[in-house]
């Protein structure tokens, strides 16, 4: 084995009942560097990462770190190894103060009780080495945006002197300042001698971070490539084994002008708390209205009061032409409204729940004949849906939780699809999926304003947004700053107008 | 997926996995047939049939709650009270016994609803509440004498003592509520709102699931069914005393977990209860019968164990199943 690789996996296989997850994998990574793990959703990137940091204890190959064997059998065990993973979802205490979430378990004591200054020293002490100031260590960490909650996650794995970092999609719940200062945090660990294992969808990303990319199809190796050799287009070829061309310029096509297209809805001087202030905002049918803006802008906020899961405070909302009083989900569904939450774990899925469930879990009523449910018509739903969105799934009888998140989120979409909306709004509908599965998402919105259905879609990424949408109202700290449309839409104009007026990373959320 | 050898191989190791009470019963059954003595006479099997049967009604209820991720504690002290008022009754118009205890139950439960619904208190404080008050109530509705005149309706005590073709009407009414209950659980909206609200209530909620009518409709339906139990008990006996089915929650809830229901909420299957009734209906019918006494001091030790290594067991295989 290579005395100078810091992590050495070799054949790795792993399989699920019906599926092979991993076929004969290797994977390595030298010491100090940030190499990226690429594939798309359900190539075994999740995976291979849980093969190594002992959540899937049973798997066949082998695992050298720094040259000596190891068989990771529990978290626990590969984190003493120093292995630590930083998750999608952080797994922190947001009651507990910054100090205590790093040092929680390992306390250093004195006279065998936890000594408590010492502990937020040296909590100061790694948060600052990483470059994070105007962090109050003391304070509880639910006070601080979810970019400081990860710089304390990615502390925590200091403290344990992690030789290998693995962050699984750090950047999905960030603003692109924060990434910023997240990269500076990676290059100094990096700096310190510690490896990084980087997963990312978000292609610019890899390219600015990574030394190497080990490419995963499939359960399979396609290859590890130095980053200094690889291109954007020949990185997504390989990930998805077909030409990228027309991949990456899925040019919007179906919506050029539309100016007979009918307000659907119109909402005027929405105010809520702090979150939400004298917002104006017009929804027409066949258009796709993007909202941009920071993470903490609003965004998120608008969208519930428009489906009735917040109250607004004061405003008006016009929906067909009349006023009406959204106050709950139920009445904004029965106005022809439906919703993609972003945070689809809490707010979206039924994990136990199977496929078919999920999806029909909305028109109930019309697969119903007096009062029984009919098999029939759910699977027949389900089937029509499932070969509609290209859904990978077993059966749809699957259960939700052993989906991948692009899959997770086409059957979400699919739960309003067959209700036929009115109105779809769309938080952030593909975060955290992979470019096969962004670009499919993307032809459904397209195809769903093609068809006369208004759309309202939230998202982080502006070439996203510049690629879909008709108009783009940019939000920041609760007002809508600015509103784009047809020709004026561009990126750099979004980039100028967020950057106008939004400072770099928050501090504590009270201030 | 083609039906290879290794994908039937899969399937059939999935659906042991996901059979482990059944297949928990059918163990202890083999045993109990082969080695205890007199287990396998009809009496015995006709006594337990009507001794589960009760509790095994009141597991129904507390599957449907917990299934919505709540729980019940008060469905005892509902049934002594619908035991209670049945026996006042039976002299009263025909139906009485049943009707007047079945809507005390129902009330009842709706005020369970009410309090986790609308006074958003955790369910299991609510619950805890409503055991001590209605308990409480029931005390004071049997008055001094503690001991409240007998059954006199005859045919209200055939519900516990009747038979038709060897077959007790308990057993009857217990299989009957479970179809009942299976088909509600499986085949309609109501059902499927239960798993989605036990499984993620904010989701059932952004769905424009109707969660307080959910939770409102499930603690009504354990409440009658806790009343239900309640009759069938004040048709067994002669007469009713205020701590009757003391702790009969805990045998109900203890049945719905060795079900395989998750007290989580969403998981499971309201037919795997009829397993979880008759393991912990069998279980204390072998020891009796194995050290020959009707009832021995360690009769509950050792259904706590047995309990604990069932519930064990099955946790491992679950657990096999979650991680593959």
């Amino acid at each position: 084995m290579g005395q100078d690789l810091l992590l050495e996996m070799k054949g790795i296989c792993k399989s699920f009942p019906g599926v092979k997850a991993l076929a004969d994998v290797d994977f390595s990574v030298a010491p100090g560097d940030v190499h990226s793990l690429i594939g798309e959703n359900g190539a075994g990137k999740s995976t291979l990462i849980k093969v190594l940091t002992g959540i899937y204890p049973r798997y066949t190959g082998e695992i050298f770190l720094d040259g000596e064997y190891i068989a990771p059998a529990n978290a626990t065990e590969s984190q003493a190894e120093g292995v630590s993973t930083i998750y999608q979802e952080l797994n922190l205490a947001p009651y507990l103060s910054v100090a205590e979430n790093i040092f929680i378990g390992h306390e250093p004591r004195r006279y065998g009780m936890i000594d408590w200054k010492s502990v937020r020293r040296k909590a100061a002490e790694i948060l600052a080495d990483m470059g994070v100031d105007g962090v109050n260590v003391a304070k509880p960490l639910g006070e601080y945006s979810v970019a400081i909650q990860q710089m304390t996650a990615i502390a925590r794995a200091l403290s344990f002197d992690a030789r290998l970092l693995v962050m699984d999609e750090p950047t999905s719940s960030l603003s692109e300042t924060e990434v910023a200062i997240l990269f500076n945090v990676i290059r100094r660990v990096k700096a310190r001698g510690a490896s990084v294992i980087f997963i990312s969808h978000k292609m610019d990303e890899v390219f600015e971070i990574c030394d190497r990319a080990t490419i995963l199809r499939d359960g399979k190796l396609v290859g590890a490539y130095s980053m200094s050799e690889m291109t954007k287009l020949k990185m997504v070829s390989l990930m998805i084994g077909r030409d990228a061309t027309s991949v990456l310029h899925n040019k919007k096509t179906a919506y050029v002008s539309k100016d007979d297209s009918q307000t659907l809805l119109a909402a005027r001087g929405l105010q809520r708390g702090r979150k939400t202030r004298q917002i104006d905002i017009d929804i027409a049918s066949g258009q796709v209205l993007g909202v941009s803006g920071l993470l903490g802008s609003g965004r998120t906020e608008l969208a519930k009061i428009l489906f009735g899961d917040n109250v607004p405070d004061a405003g008006r909302i016009d929906y067909d032409g009349r006023q009406v009083h959204i106050k709950t989900p139920r009445d904004a569904i029965r106005l022809g409204m439906g919703f993609c939450s972003e945070d689809r774990k809490a707010e979206g899925i039924f994990p136990n729940m199977t496929v078919m469930e999920n999806m029909t879990i909305g028109v109930l009523d019309d697969v119903s004949r007096f009062g029984v449910m009919s098999a029939g018509a759910q699977l027949k739903i389900a089937e029509k849906y499932i070969e509609k969105l290209k859904i990978k799934v077993s059966s749809p009888g699957q259960k939700m939780r052993e989906l991948s998140g692009g899959n997770q989120q086409k059957v979400l979409l699919a739960r309003w699809l067959c209700k036929k909306p009115v109105l779809m709004i769309l938080d952030e509908p593909t975060r955290g999926i992979d470019l096969g599965a962004k670009s499919e998402i993307e032809e459904i919105i397209a195809e769903l304003a093609g068809s006369g259905v208004a759309v309202l879609m939230i998202s982080s990424e502006l070439e996203e947004l510049v690629r879909s949408c008709d108009r783009i109202a940019v939000l920041s700290d609760g007002k809508k700053v600015s509103e784009l449309s047809g020709r004026g839409i561009s990126e750099e104009r979004l980039v100028d107008i967020i950057a106008h007026g939004a400072d770099a990373l928050e501090g504590p959320r009270d201030a | 997926m083609k039906a290879d050898a290794t994908s039937i191989k899969s399937h059939a190791a999935s659906w042991i996995r996901s059979q482990g009470p059944l297949i928990t019963l059918v163990v202890l059954l083999i045993f109990a047939v082969m080695r205890v003595p007199g287990f396998r006479s009809a009496v015995n099997i006709t006594n337990i049939g009507k001794q589960v049967s009760m509790t095994g009604v009141l597991a129904i209820g507390m599957a449907f709650v917990i299934l919505s991720g709540g729980i019940d504690l008060s469905v005892g002290s509902i049934a002594a009270l619908a035991a209670l008022l049945a026996a006042r009754c039976s002299g009263e118009f025909f139906l009485a016994p049943i009707l007047i205890p079945l809507a005390a139950g129902v009330t009842a439960g709706a005020m369970n609803g009410v309090l986790i619904t609308r006074v958003k208190i955790p369910p299991f404080t609510a619950t805890l509440a409503m055991m001590l008050g209605v308990r409480g109530l029931v005390f004071i509705l049997a008055g001094k004498t503690a001991v409240v005149s007998g059954v006199s309706g005859q045919w209200f005590s055939k519900i516990a003592w009747g038979k038709w073709m060897g077959v007790p009407y308990a057993a009857m009414i217990f299989a009957g509520i479970l179809g009942v209950a299976i088909v509600i659980s499986r085949y309609t909206g109501f059902g499927r709102s239960v798993y989605a609200v036990g499984g993620n209530e904010e989701a059932a909620n952004m769905m424009g699931l109707r969660v307080t009518r959910c939770k409102m409709k499930v603690y009504m339906i354990s409440g009658a069914c806790a009343a239900i139990g309640g009759m069938m008990l004040a048709s067994r006996v002669t007469s009713v005393r205020p701590d009757i089915a003391v702790g009969w929650e805990l045998t109900a809830i203890a049945a719905v977990v060795i079900s395989g229901i998750s007290l989580v909420g969403g998981i499971g299957k309201i037919g795997h209860v009829l397993y979880g009734v008759l393991i912990l209906g069998v279980i204390p019918n072998i020891i009796n019968r194995l050290t020959e006494r009707q009832t021995t001091y360690a009769n509950h030790l050792i259904t706590g164990m047995l309990l604990l290594a069932v519930v064990l067991i099955q946790s491992r295989i679950a657990k096999k199943h979650n991680t593959h």
